[in-house]
């Protein structure tokens, strides 16, 4: 379900019930209770679109069911990996990259973790599901930003076909990106870059409407849903 | 405030006996001085805006073979990006670095041309991102703990880069020396520093060792592990 342009009490309604249906009992219980709560809409984009860059195509909605307002902020996000950081898309001396399906990204940095134990970084999305997030203190790229208080899953794209799904063997990282994957400020739309290793990004044209959006609350639950 | 753990006469000895062990091979690895190797990501914390110079030896005397850019600061925002730079050396605070690049996708701007070369900084200027949620008496893993947030946070937040500077590197591991006085109070109070971190240096300082340093500047690192429990 597309949200822009969607009546506000319709989003509300379809954000929260996926909320109840899909998030921890502690998510829906918070929701029920009027807590704030922030639900990532995912659409599966591959890390090589956009050069690599990442893409603005997910959605973050704040849902605030405090005494009866259920209000309702849609905002622009990223929420998977660009290529630009994948191991697979450095270039080698002999000319073109490490692999070649990725001689159309603008590589920037290596990050990733190898996960199936192929001498290649892997890069990793979070997975879907509910996250307790909570403020950083000291705030992070010179903003406020959110971070996991528990370990978070990550998917990776060990075959680096630029998706993370079921052709993907050892895909589940249990371990590897700790409490790594947060929501910060991502590039401004117009640059066309989201920032995004693996964090929740919202460009930074939008992100001082999300921060408004949310008050001076600490902690939240992001139930994180992948869509089509 | 920061405040001191006690730690027991045998966590001492340990780390005393620790630190001796890695001391031996840091100076093996050298004859004449404390150099030693390593492979870390560094952000250049210069605001001089003449930039900082990048020498030909590791002392405040040698040849200048370069500049590096000062940070740049956003005018609306005040969002500050810094300079990049390759860390593979370090010797008696002083820093072998390489591939200085600026980071055009912060700035918004196109890149700004400076040094790329190696050559040696001051370890002043030169700060990282660590996510670990522990610092140890010495670059190991086993080395004793001595530092860490009272709420088990990571150490990456934009207040500890700031309050930190390089002070020596091996492997993948950077020593950094935080001032209490560039750290802001909320985190300061839930800060835990044991009495070595403090040890030789001047009231309100204290160094760590910490690894899990995360290179890029405009997000985070997702494949460094879990924290330590």
């Amino acid at each position: 379900m597309r949200l822009q342009g969607t009546p506000p009490r319709s989003s509300y309604a379809y954000c929260a019930s996926l909320v109840l249906q899909r998030g921890s009992r502690a998510a829906a219980a918070g929701l029920r209770e009027g807590r704030l709560t922030i639900v990532g809409l995912r659409r599966d984009t591959s890390t090589l679109d956009n050069k690599g860059r990442g893409v603005y195509d997910d959605d973050i909605v704040v849902l605030n069911g405090a005494a009866g307002l259920h209000s309702v902020r849609v905002f622009p996000a990223c929420t998977e990996p660009g290529a630009q950081y994948s191991q697979r898309a450095k270039p080698v001396a002999s000319g073109g990259r490490v692999d070649p399906r990725y001689a159309g990204v603008t590589f920037k940095k290596i990050e990733g973790a190898d996960v199936n134990g192929d001498g290649i970084l892997d890069a990793g999305r979070l997975r879907a599901g509910t996250y307790l997030f909570a403020e950083k203190d000291g705030g992070y790229m010179d903003a406020r930003a959110f971070q996991s208080l528990s370990a978070q899953v990550a998917e990776r794209d060990t075959n680096g076909d630029g998706r993370f799904n079921a052709s993907d063997p050892n895909r589940i990282d249990l371990k590897g990106a700790g409490t790594s994957m947060y929501i910060h400020r991502g590039g401004i739309q117009a640059n066309r870059n989201t920032w995004s290793a693996g964090c929740q990004t919202v460009p930074d044209n939008r992100y001082g409407a999300f921060l408004a959006s949310l008050g001076r609350i600490k902690t939240f639950h992001y139930v994180l849903i992948d869509g089509d | 405030m920061a405040t001191d753990r006690t730690f027991k006469p045998a966590f001492r000895a340990l780390a005393a006996l620790v630190a001796l062990t890695w001391a031996g091979t840091a100076l093996a690895s050298s004859p004449t001085s404390a150099r030693s190797q390593c492979e870390i990501g560094a952000f250049v914390q210069e605001t001089d805006p003449a930039g900082l110079n990048v020498r030909a030896a590791p002392n405040a005397k040698a040849k200048i073979l370069g500049k590096l850019l000062p940070v740049h600061v956003d005018p609306e925002q005040g969002y500050r990006t810094r300079a990049e730079v390759e860390v593979v050396a370090s010797d008696n605070g002083w820093f072998l670095i390489r591939n200085a690049r600026d980071n055009a996708d912060m700035t918004g701007q196109p890149e700004r041309p400076m040094y790329k070369g190696e050559g040696w900084v001051s370890g002043s200027r030169l700060i990282v991102k660590s996510q670990a949620n522990v610092g140890r008496a010495a670059p190991l893993a086993s080395a004793p703990e001595v530092l860490r947030f009272r709420d088990g946070d990571t150490f990456d937040s934009s207040a500890m880069m700031d309050g930190g500077r390089l002070a020596a590197c091996m492997g993948k591991w950077a020593q950094v020396e935080f001032s209490e006085g560039r750290l802001p109070a909320e985190i300061r109070e839930k800060l835990q520093v044991s009495p070595p971190a403090r040890q030789g240096l001047p009231a309100g300082r204290f160094r760590a060792w910490v690894d899990k340093i995360c290179d890029l500047q405009e997000t985070s690192c997702s494949g460094l592990g879990g924290d330590a429990p």
